[in-house]
C-alpha cells in the first residue's frame, strides 16, 4: 500500500512540475539554448548571429569566438533549437547537431572554414 | 524501502531515455536542396536519392527535401543524386542531421550561362535533357540525342551522306545556334557535321532554348540555342567506359577518366572511337542503306579553381572519314563513270578554348568573363564525279562584365568580342567543268550589353543588344527582348523577339542534295547574309495530382520572318538552285505539349506540332518540302522504384511531306507531290547495378522504310539518278546493345 502510495505521488509531483513549468512561464515563452557552433574569427560571429536571427523569434544572440558556444534566446511558441541549428548550417557553419552542406560552407570566407582547422588540430 | 523505489524508478525513466537516444543516434536525417548559384537561395528538391555509398541502402527525399536514413555500420559516406544536378558524396560527421546542396549541371559555367536547373524561372523558355535523359536513347552522339526529346524534331537522314538534320520550330538547324559550354563550335564548315562529332556520353546536358537567343553569345541564332556542357574535370567520374555495337554493324568506344590533381587542379581526358565497316542495303536498291566510316575523337580539358578565379582551357581533335554510294564502290577506285558511284567525306577538326572567370571579393554578383575559342577544320568530299574541298580557320575573343546595379533586382551584362573567321571552299563539277568557289575573310569586332530586370517579383525582362561592325556586310544592329510573367505560382506566360544574322555556306549545309544529277546554279550575283525576326510567346502551367505527381503543360507559338534568305530550290528536278529571297519567307510553329507522371515511376511526355513554312521560289510562294506540317510525338518511361531498371518508348508520328515536282521527269521516276504519313517507334531498356548499367534497344521498330529513296538507282551518272529526295527512314530496324561501366 505503502508502495501504491509512493508511485501516486510520484505521478502526482511529475504531472505537477509539468503543469508549473508552463504556468510558471505564462505569457513569457523565451527560452535560451547554448550549444557548439563552428567558426574561427569576427567575421564568423557576425555571420552566425546573423543567421539565427534571420527569420525572427530570436531575442538575442551571442557567439563566443573562444570557446565556439553560441547563446541564443529565443521564442518557443515559434521556434524548436532544431530550427535554429538548421538556419546556423543553412548559412554554411556546422553546429553539434547539424551539418551545413558542403556547397555552401565552400562559400563561406576563408577564415570562417573551419573544417580543415578542425581536422588539423585532431 | 522508499528510497529503494525511488531509486528504481529513476533507473528505469533513465533506461528508457538510453534506449530513446540509442536508437535516434542510429539514424541520419537531412534535408537536400537546390543552390541557386546567383541568389545562393536553398529550395527543397523533392525526389532526390541518398543511397549508402557502396550499397543499395537508400531513400529518396520528400516534398520537403527531408530524408531519413538508418545509419551503415560500415560506412559514413552518402551519395545524394539528382536529374540535372551533379551528384554529390558526403561524409556523415558526428551530426546527425545534416543539409545537403546540390548544383545543377550548368552552374559550374556560371560565367555565362546563368543555372537552368529551374527551369520555370527562366526568362526564356528552355528545357534541360540532363544525364538520365541523354541516356534514354543510348545512339551515340549529338545529332541522335534529341529523338526523346518533343522541342527539337529529329529531322530526316539523307540516305547517302547519312548526315542527320535536325529542326527547331520547324526550320532546319542551321537556324539554331548550336554551343559547346556556351561557345559556338557546330557552326561554319561544321554547323551539319557537329552534331555527329560530340559523342553522346562525353554530355553531361543539352540545354534547349527556343526562340531569340542571348545577345551575349553571338548574333546567329534566329530560332533558338542549345548548349551542350561536356564531362567537367572537377565533377566526372574517375572513369567511364562505354561500349556499343548494333545489327547495322556499327561499332562505338567511348572512355573518360578525370583527376583532381590538387585542391585548385583537376583534369579530363575523353576518348571517342566510332566504326561502321558492314555493308547494309536494307531495300535492295545497290546503294548503301548507311554510310560507312570511321571516326576518332579526342579530348584534353583542365580547370583550375583559385579564390576568386576560375580557369579553364583544353583542346580537341578529331579525325573522320567516310565514305558511301555503290554497295560496290571501293573508295580507291579512280573516279570515273564507268566505276561504281561513290560519296565520300573526310574531316579533319581541331579546335581549342580557354576561360578565365575572375569573381568580385567583396560583391558575389560582380564577374568578369574572358573566353577565347579557336577552331580549325578541313572539310573534303565528293559526290560522283563532284568534288568539294573547304577549309576553316576560327578565332572567337571575347570578355564579359556582370554586375548588379542599384540592387539585386537589375543584373546587367556587358561585353566586347572580336571574331576573325575565313572560309575558303572550292567545288568542281568533272562532268560540267563547273567551278564554284567561295573565299570569305570575316573580321568582326562587337559591343553588346544585356540587362536582366526583374522590379517586381512575378515580372522579369531581358533587354539585349549588340552591334557588329562587319568587315564585309558593315556595322549593324542585332537587338532581342525577352519576357516573363508570373500569371499565377504555377503559371508562366513568356515572350521574346529578336533579329538574327547568319552568313550562310551553301554547300557544307547542303550535303544531300548534291547526290543526284542536278545542275548545280548559284543564280544570285553575290549570296547575302540571311537576316530574320523571330518572335513568339509560350504559356506553362506546372501541376500536382495524386500523391505528388508532377506534370507540366506547355503551349507555345513562334513566328520566324526572312527578311533575306538563301532559298534552296528543288522545284526543278534537273536543277538545283541557290539565290536571294525575292519575296516572303516565313515558319509559323505552334506546338501544345504535356508531361505527367501518370503512376509513381511511370512519366509520360507527348506533344503535338504544327508547322506552317513558305518560302518565295522561282515559280512563287510555296510550302518547304521534307517538312510535315503535322507532328505528334509521344514517350513514356518507366524506372522501378529501386531504380534498377529503366524502360523508355517514344513514338512519333509524321504527316504528309511536300515532295518537289518531278512532274517532267519520265514517268517511271515520278513521285508523287506528297509523302505518305507514317510512324515510327523506338524503345530502350536499361539495367542499372551500382557501377555498371547495361542497355538494350531498337530504333524504328516497326522497320518502316522509305520506298524508292534513289531515283534511277541503277544509272548514278544518268540525268535521272537522285538521292536527295528523302522523306522517312532509309535504314530499317536496328537493335543494339551496349554497357557503361563507371568508377566514381
Amino acid at each position: 500500500m505503502k508502495l501504491y502510495g509512493i508511485i501516486l505521488m510520484l505521478f502526482v509531483f511529475s504531472f505537477a512540475a509539468c503543469q508549473s513549468q508552463k504556468s510558471g512561464r505564462g505569457l513569457d515563452t523565451s527560452e535560451v539554448a547554448e550549444f557548439e557552433v563552428s567558426g574561427l574569427c569576427g567575421m564568423c560571429k557576425e555571420r552566425i548571429e546573423a543567421a539565427v536571427r534571420k527569420g525572427g523569434g530570436v531575442n538575442d544572440a551571442n557567439w563566443n569566438k573562444e570557446t565556439s558556444m553560441l547563446k541564443v534566446t529565443y521564442d518557443i511558441s515559434l521556434l524548436k533549437e532544431m530550427d535554429l541549428h538548421k538556419r546556423i548550417a543553412a548559412a554554411g557553419h556546422d553546429t553539434e547537431k547539424v551539418k551545413a552542406a558542403d556547397k555552401v560552407y565552400e562559400n563561406l570566407p576563408g577564415c570562417c572554414q573551419h573544417r580543415d582547422k578542425d581536422k588539423e588540430k585532431h | 524501502m522508499r528510497l529503494y523505489i525511488y531509486f528504481t524508478g529513476l533507473l528505469i525513466i533513465g533506461l528508457q531515455l538510453f534506449i530513446q537516444t540509442a536508437s535516434a543516434q542510429e539514424r541520419i536525417e537531412g534535408e537536400v536542396s537546390e543552390l541557386k548559384r546567383r541568389t545562393q537561395e536553398q529550395i527543397p528538391l523533392e525526389g532526390a536519392t541518398v543511397i549508402w555509398l557502396g550499397t543499395t541502402q537508400g531513400t529518396i527525399t520528400n516534398e520537403d527535401g527531408y530524408f531519413s536514413l538508418e545509419k551503415d555500420p560500415n560506412t559514413n559516406t552518402l551519395i545524394v543524386s539528382y536529374v540535372g544536378f551533379t551528384p554529390d558524396t558526403i561524409t556523415v560527421g558526428k551530426q546527425s542531421y545534416i543539409l545537403i546542396a546540390l548544383a545543377s549541371d550548368e552552374e559550374i559555367d556560371g560565367i555565362v550561362v546563368e543555372s537552368k536547373s529551374d527551369l520555370q524561372e527562366e526568362v526564356q523558355q528552355a528545357e534541360l535533357i540532363g544525364l538520365r535523359g541523354l541516356r534514354k536513347a543510348a545512339c551515340c552522339n549529338l545529332a541522335e540525342s534529341f529523338e526523346t526529346n518533343a522541342s527539337v524534331d529529329a529531322g530526316n537522314v539523307d540516305a547517302i551522306t547519312g548526315t542527320r538534320q535536325i529542326r527547331m520550330l520547324g526550320l532546319d538547324g542551321i537556324y539554331a545556334q548550336l554551343m559547346t559550354e556556351s561557345l559556338s563550335t557546330m557552326r561554319g564548315l561544321n554547323i551539319r557535321t557537329g552534331l555527329h562529332f560530340i559523342p553522346g556520353t562525353w554530355l553531361k546536358s543539352v540545354a534547349i532554348n527556343k526562340g531569340a537567343g542571348s545577345v551575349i553569345n553571338g548574333y546567329e541564332s534566329i530560332t533558338g540555342q542549345i548548349n551542350t556542357e561536356l564531362v567537367k574535370p572537377e565533377f566526372g567520374e574517375k572513369l567511364f567506359l562505354n561500349l556499343y555495337a548494333n545489327t547495322g554493324g556499327r561499332f562505338e568506344f567511348n572512355a573518360h577518366a578525370t583527376r583532381r590533381l590538387s585542391d585548385k587542379w583537376s583534369t579530363a581526358l575523353l576518348l571517342h572511337a566510332s566504326d561502321v565497316s558492314f555493308r547494309n542495303d536494307m531495300n535492295n536498291d545497290g546503294f548503301l542503306s548507311m554510310p560507312l566510316y570511321t571516326q576518332v575523337n579526342a579530348m584534353n580539358r583542365w580547370r583550375y579553381d583559385g579564390e576568386n578565379v576560375e580557369a579553364q582551357f583544353g583542346a580537341r581533335v578529331l579525325y573522320e572519314d567516310k565514305f558511301s554510294g555503290s554497295i560496290d564502290f571501293n573508295p580507291s577506285d579512280e573516279r570515273t563513270a564507268d566505276n561504281p558511284y561513290g560519296f565520300g567525306m573526310e574531316n579533319f577538326r581541331a579546335e581549342g578554348f580557354a576561360k578565365l572567370g575572375i569573381m568580385s571579393k567583396t560583391n558575389p554578383s560582380r564577374s568578369l568573363g574572358n573566353l577565347l575559342s579557336i577552331q580549325h577544320q578541313e572539310q573534303n568530299a565528293f559526290w560522283g564525279l563532284r568534288n568539294y574541298e573547304g577549309i576553316e580557320n576560327y578565332l572567337m575573343i571575347q570578355s564579359i562584365f556582370q554586375t548588379d546595379i542599384f540592387n539585386e533586382k537589375y543584373n546587367l551584362r556587358a561585353s566586347a568580342s572580336y571574331t576573325f573567321n575565313q572560309v575558303l571552299q572550292r567545288y568542281t563539277d568533272a562532268e560540267t567543268d563547273a567551278i564554284f568557289t567561295q573565299d570569305r575573310t570575316e573580321s568582326v569586332p562587337a559591343v553588346m550589353t544585356e540587362l536582366v530586370m526583374n522590379p517586381i517579383e512575378p515580372f522579369t525582362a531581358v533587354a539585349g543588344i549588340r552591334y557588329d561592325q562587319h568587315n564585309l556586310f558593315g556595322g549593324f544592329f542585332t537587338p532581342r527582348l525577352h519576357l516573363r510573367y508570373d500569371i499565377a505560382e504555377k503559371t508562366t506566360l513568356r515572350a521574346s523577339g529578336g533579329r538574327g544574322f547568319r552568313v550562310a555556306n551553301i554547300i557544307p549545309e547542303n550535303t544531300g542534295y548534291f547526290a543526284n544529277s542536278r545542275r548545280f546554279m548559284v543564280l544570285s550575283e553575290e549570296l547575302r547574309p540571311e537576316i530574320a525576326w523571330n518572335y513568339g510567346a509560350s504559356l506553362t502551367h506546372s501541376f500536382t495530382l495524386g500523391d505528388n505527381r508532377k506534370g507540366l503543360l506547355t503551349v507555345d507559338f513562334y513566328r520566324t520572318d526572312f527578311e533575306n534568305q538563301i532559298v534552296i530550290d528543288l522545284e526543278n528536278p534537273h536543277e538545283l538552285a541557290f539565290y536571294n529571297l525575292d519575296g516572303r519567307s516565313f515558319a509559323n510553329s505552334f506546338q501544345i505539349s504535356a508531361e505527367y507522371e501518370v503512376l509513381r515511376g511511370l512519366e509520360l511526355n507527348t506533344a503535338y506540332k504544327y508547322y506552317q513554312i513558305e518560302t518565295t521560289y522561282r515559280d512563287g510562294q510555296k510550302q518547304l518540302p521534307f517538312v510535315p506540317q503535322h507532328r505528334v510525338f509521344f514517350n513514356a518511361e518507366y524506372n522501378t522504384k529501386n531504380d534498377n531498371w529503366g524502360f523508355d518508348l517514344t513514338a512519333q508520328w509524321m504527316g504528309r511531306q511536300r515532295i518537289p515536282d518531278t512532274s517532267t521527269k519520265p514517268e517511271s521516276f515520278q513521285l508523287p507531290t506528297a509523302s505518305p504519313s507514317f510512324m515510327l517507334f523506338s524503345g530502350q531498356i536499361t539495367r542499372r547495378w551500382d557501377k555498371l548499367e547495361v542497355y538494350v534497344g531498337g530504333e524504328n521498330l516497326l522497320n518502316y522504310i522509305q520506298a524508292r529513296p534513289i531515283l534511277d538507282a541503277s544509272n548514278p551518272f544518268s540525268e535521272d539518278f537522285d538521292a536527295s529526295m528523302i522523306w522517312g527512314p532509309v535504314m530499317g530496324r536496328v537493335v543494339y546493345a551496349g554497357l557503361r561501366f563507371t568508377i566514381e
